[in-house]
């Protein structure tokens, strides 16, 4: 299992002391409340469940490249229940942030990232924490992938102090270490996701950039310049088309002359992703990498994927494509239930266990709204703060010449 | 229910006293919290009516035929004076409740706690300007940054023109709609791009000319900013007057090269053999409550400084017609910048017919004697109102100017104006901040230093020993938070005319 961020080994943690402790164990239903609410409230002991299955994921279309990722997939069942709890938290803080943002709570703009939760964690699974990625405005998932706990991701939605920007990034401007954002202008993080490539092949410290765009942004010219210059240096860089075929309200047909966004790097390889299966995503990504860091040069790849809701909070979602799509592919390809339908069908998890960490969810994402509630706004003297970088503090000029406002960096 | 109601009208009446009269937009309101809960929210944001999807893409699939007007109802609607009758009743027979309403309100909305705006100001000068702050009745500066949804102006209408042929009841969006409709009516080489203009654009200026003219004439672009400025001067240089819509100025970034280097220079450098004057571009200028960095900018002094192309801004229904009108009959390639914040809240009585407003020529729109106030866009109302309250509360007699375009200036009709106070005392307002503004180049007085300046009555004007302000939004960045205090507030402008005498 890949190296995790440490708030991931701590939820995980528990579920493992649990098994371990309970490995082989049979008891009566008293001993299990005993060890309190961590524990999962089974009568079947761990040693039933598989710990590891073999998946076959759906071949990925290849461009200029003899081999693909692998058909197969394996999965533990620590890696699946972790899977699983990420994407949950995932969907539900996205789910949590329209809520707030229907009571008003969240203001602004807020583009909701929930059915698409398949790409975040399979890149995030098939990459190192080392590694560096860039994305566009539709930012929380990859945000929380990144290591960002839900309450500053949330707080930072509300605008408060205790938000991981401080209050003053927003929706569209999350950040982490290794994680560049959130960008609100269409199409120019590309180029700045090479330039990140450029400064890991520059160190040679065999890390990764991964530079997501929507299939919007594929049609900006920015992203064919951030091609050519990663292909002609053979700059580590995987680009990332994650096509929810809507740009905005604008469908893939209406506004692109070629919708095969894996085959627009032309010269670059490229690979096509089943983005809603996030064993199919992890795969590819692996490959990806593994190709990069080889020195081979860039990659594109296309992740099909989907949104349920629409392109931010102010587009109802359903003028441009119909309610009964949408159903469809909630009921079809929801990443979340086809990883549960796996796992429960393979019986590498119970539906107890699978409520429990639904449970523990809920309570994760309340606490952190309410903390995003109730947390002050940043102080009226940080309004200036952070313009340039100074060394004394700079005087600011306000709306008036009397008027002189402080700015420390 | 009855309770709901009873909570209900009080709370709407003690709202009505605290705001002057307004012109307010109304939504259907979808809540689950109870009436006296919720916020009432700004008049003027055009993205944020109730709770609810807000923003004019969100109501898309109720509004079945594009044409019907938005529900616009003054102070003075039937509805609204039943309903004041009725409220008036009440608080004639319920002062208690009316107290306890708007004391729930008051807790409600105080709930987050901010900090007073005060602690800002540092100086000698800034106490007196507490003062003038606290003065005001609805600008004290603690509820100024309680009440976040506030806007920070009042719309003024202009008077109703009646040279122009009969009028209806249009806003902005209605009145560009129009002028647009007018121009593919009358010239057939006319063709609308941009993105999403197809089904009516983000701010519905577009809505019906693609079923009424034909999809070969209104048709979106893809993602690409500059390609469509680069394409649109490829269509105007072969003759046919593009329109070209950029979805925010905020997103004109990337077709700055096109539009400097390739659109201002076309004339000059094929020697007049080619030009691309049927070109317009348009976008939504303007901070507008929500929109943070990238949709809230007004890059009209980037532009500022290119000769060859010509900037304009309206201030309301009637100059945005004329002067779109104006732009697109131009032989010049111009940038018609919309307040995206006037898109809904400026209602006025727009001729139907197709009118032109004279490019490069400055409006009084108040006489005055003391100060000169110059502004465009937006700013117009504040001042306005700034403006009537110097009158009032210091005896100051503004004259106000709307610059109207930008580029090239009026610099006859302003320096007229400025030499004409004694002494000659210049306020400029534009809600930039102020590293970036246009007027930064007027700073120190300094006419000169402008591109279009430099002609013998700016050496007049500057010689005088002018008295020259320039007041403008705080020189940082919109963060998502801070927008609403980053707006200007009348009352400071008051205190540059006080301090500068």
């Amino acid at each position: 299992m890949r190296e995790l961020q440490p708030q991931f080994k701590k939820n995980i943690g528990a579920v493992h002391e649990a098994s371990s402790f309970l490995r082989g164990y049979k008891g009566t239903t008293r001993d299990f409340l005993i060890l309190g609410a961590r524990m999962v409230a089974s009568t079947r002991s761990f040693a039933d469940f598989t710990p590891q299955a073999s998946f076959d994921v759906k071949k990925c279309e290849l461009h200029r490249l003899d081999e693909g990722p692998s058909e197969t997939a394996v999965l533990t069942r620590e890696q699946g229940l972790q899977y699983y709890r990420i994407m949950q938290t995932m969907r539900r803080m996205e789910l949590k942030a329209d809520q707030l943002y229907k009571q008003k709570i969240i203001r602004g703009f807020c583009h909701l990232y929930d059915g698409q939760e398949a790409c975040a964690m399979g890149i995030e699974a098939g990459i190192n924490p080392t590694d560096h990625l860039i994305t566009a405005y539709r930012a929380h998932g990859y945000t929380f992938t990144r290591g960002v706990s839900v309450r500053e991701i949330l707080a930072e939605l509300t605008g408060r102090r205790g938000g991981v920007a401080k209050g003053k990034g927003g929706s569209m401007h999350m950040y982490a270490k290794h994680f560049y954002g959130g960008n609100g202008i269409v199409g120019a993080q590309v180029p700045l996701g090479a330039g990140v490539a450029l400064a890991c092949q520059y160190q040679g410290n065999n890390q990764v950039c991964v530079a997501l765009y929507g299939d919007g942004a594929a049609n900006q010219g920015q992203i064919f310049e951030s091609f050519n210059m990663a292909a002609l240096w053979k700059l580590p860089c995987i680009f990332i088309c994650e096509n929810n075929k809507f740009g905005m309200g604008t469908s893939v047909e209406r506004s692109s002359a070629s919708t095969d966004y894996f085959k627009r790097g032309d010269y670059i390889p490229g690979i096509k992703v089943d983005g809603m299966d996030v064993l199919c995503v992890r795969e590819a990504i692996k490959f990806a990498a593994d190709y990069c860091r080889a020195g081979k040069g860039p990659i594109v790849m296309e992740l099909e994927t989907y949104r349920y809701h629409g392109h931010s909070m102010s587009d109802p979602g359903v003028s441009y494509r119909s309610r009964e799509e949408i159903q469809e592919v909630r009921s079809k390809s929801d990443p979340i239930t086809m990883l549960k339908e796996r796992m429960l069908s393979n019986n590498m998890a119970s539906v107890e266990e699978i409520k429990e960490i639904d449970v523990e969810i809920r309570k994760v994402i309340e606490d952190a709204a309410q903390f995003a509630i109730s947390d002050p706004e940043p102080p009226l003297d940080e309004l200036c703060n952070h313009i340039f970088a100074n060394n004394p503090p700079m005087e600011v000029r306000g709306t008036n010449p009397w008027v002189k406002l402080k700015s420390v960096s | 229910m009855y309770v709901v109601c009873f909570w209900t009208i009080p709370c709407c009446l003690v709202d009505n006293i605290n705001r002057p009269a307004q012109i307010t937009v109304r939504y259907e309101r979808r809540s689950s919290l109870p009436a006296f809960a919720r916020r009432r929210d700004g008049h003027f944001n055009a993205g944020q009516g109730k709770i609810g999807p807000s923003s004019i893409q969100g109501r898309l699939d109720k509004r079945l035929n594009p044409l019907t007007q938005p529900t616009v109802s003054t102070n003075y609607s039937p509805f609204r004076l039943k309903r004041d009758a009725v409220i008036i009743i009440f608080f004639l027979f319920s002062p208690l409740t009316t107290a306890m309403a708007a004391a729930a309100r008051f807790l409600l909305r105080g709930a987050v706690s901010k900090a007073p705006i005060a602690n800002v100001n540092v100086g000698a000068q800034s106490s007196f300007g507490i003062t003038l702050l606290r003065l005001s009745p609805n600008c004290s500066s603690k509820t100024k940054t309680q009440r976040r949804n506030a806007a920070h102006f009042t719309y003024h209408p202009d008077p109703v023109p009646t040279e122009y042929g009969p009028t209806t009841k249009m806003n902005l969006f209605q009145s560009v709609t129009s002028a647009l409709d007018n121009t593919l009516a009358s010239d057939p080489t006319a063709v609308i791009f941009g993105e999403d203009v197809a089904f009516g654009g983000v701010f519905r200026c577009t809505v019906g000319l693609r079923d009424k003219y034909g999809k070969d004439r209104v048709f979106n672009t893809p993602l690409c900013e500059q390609g469509i400025v680069g394409f649109g001067i490829g269509a105007a240089v072969a003759g046919a007057t593009a329109i070209a819509e950029i979805q925010f100025a905020d997103y004109i970034y990337p077709a700055f090269d096109q539009i400097v280097n390739e659109a201002a220079k076309y004339r000059y450098r094929s020697g007049n053999l080619f030009d691309c004057g049927n070109l317009t571009i348009r976008a939504p200028w303007g901070c507008v409550g929500h929109g943070s960095l990238y949709h809230s900018q007004s890059p009209e002094a980037f532009f500022a400084h290119c000769p060859g192309i010509k900037v304009v801004i309206p201030r309301g229904p009637v100059q945005c017609k004329g002067l779109l009108l104006s732009c697109i009959a131009d032989q010049n390639p111009c940038i018609f910048f919309e307040p995206k914040i006037l898109y809904r809240a400026a209602v006025e009585q727009v001729p139907t017919e197709a009118y032109t407003i004279p490019l490069s020529q400055a409006e009084v729109i108040q006489e005055g004697s003391d100060v000169t106030l110059v502004a465009w866009g937006t700013q117009i109302h504040v001042l306005t109102e700034v403006a009537n309250m110097a009158q009032e509360k210091l005896g100051v007699s503004c004259e106000l100017i709307d610059l109207q375009t930008i580029l090239p200036w009026d610099t006859e009709t302003v320096c007229k104006a400025t030499i004409c106070c004694a002494p000659p005392t210049l306020l400029q307002g534009h809600h930039l901040n102020c590293s970036r503004g246009f007027s930064a180049c007027f700073e120190g007085g300094n006419i000169l230093s402008s591109p279009v300046g430099g002609q013998d009555r700016t050496v007049a004007y500057q010689s005088r020993g002018s008295n020259h302000r320039r007041l403008c939004c705080r020189d940082q960045l919109h963060s998502a938070n801070h927008t609403q205090r980053y707006l200007d507030n009348g009352m400071l402008f008051s205190v540059g005319i006080t301090s500068s005498g």
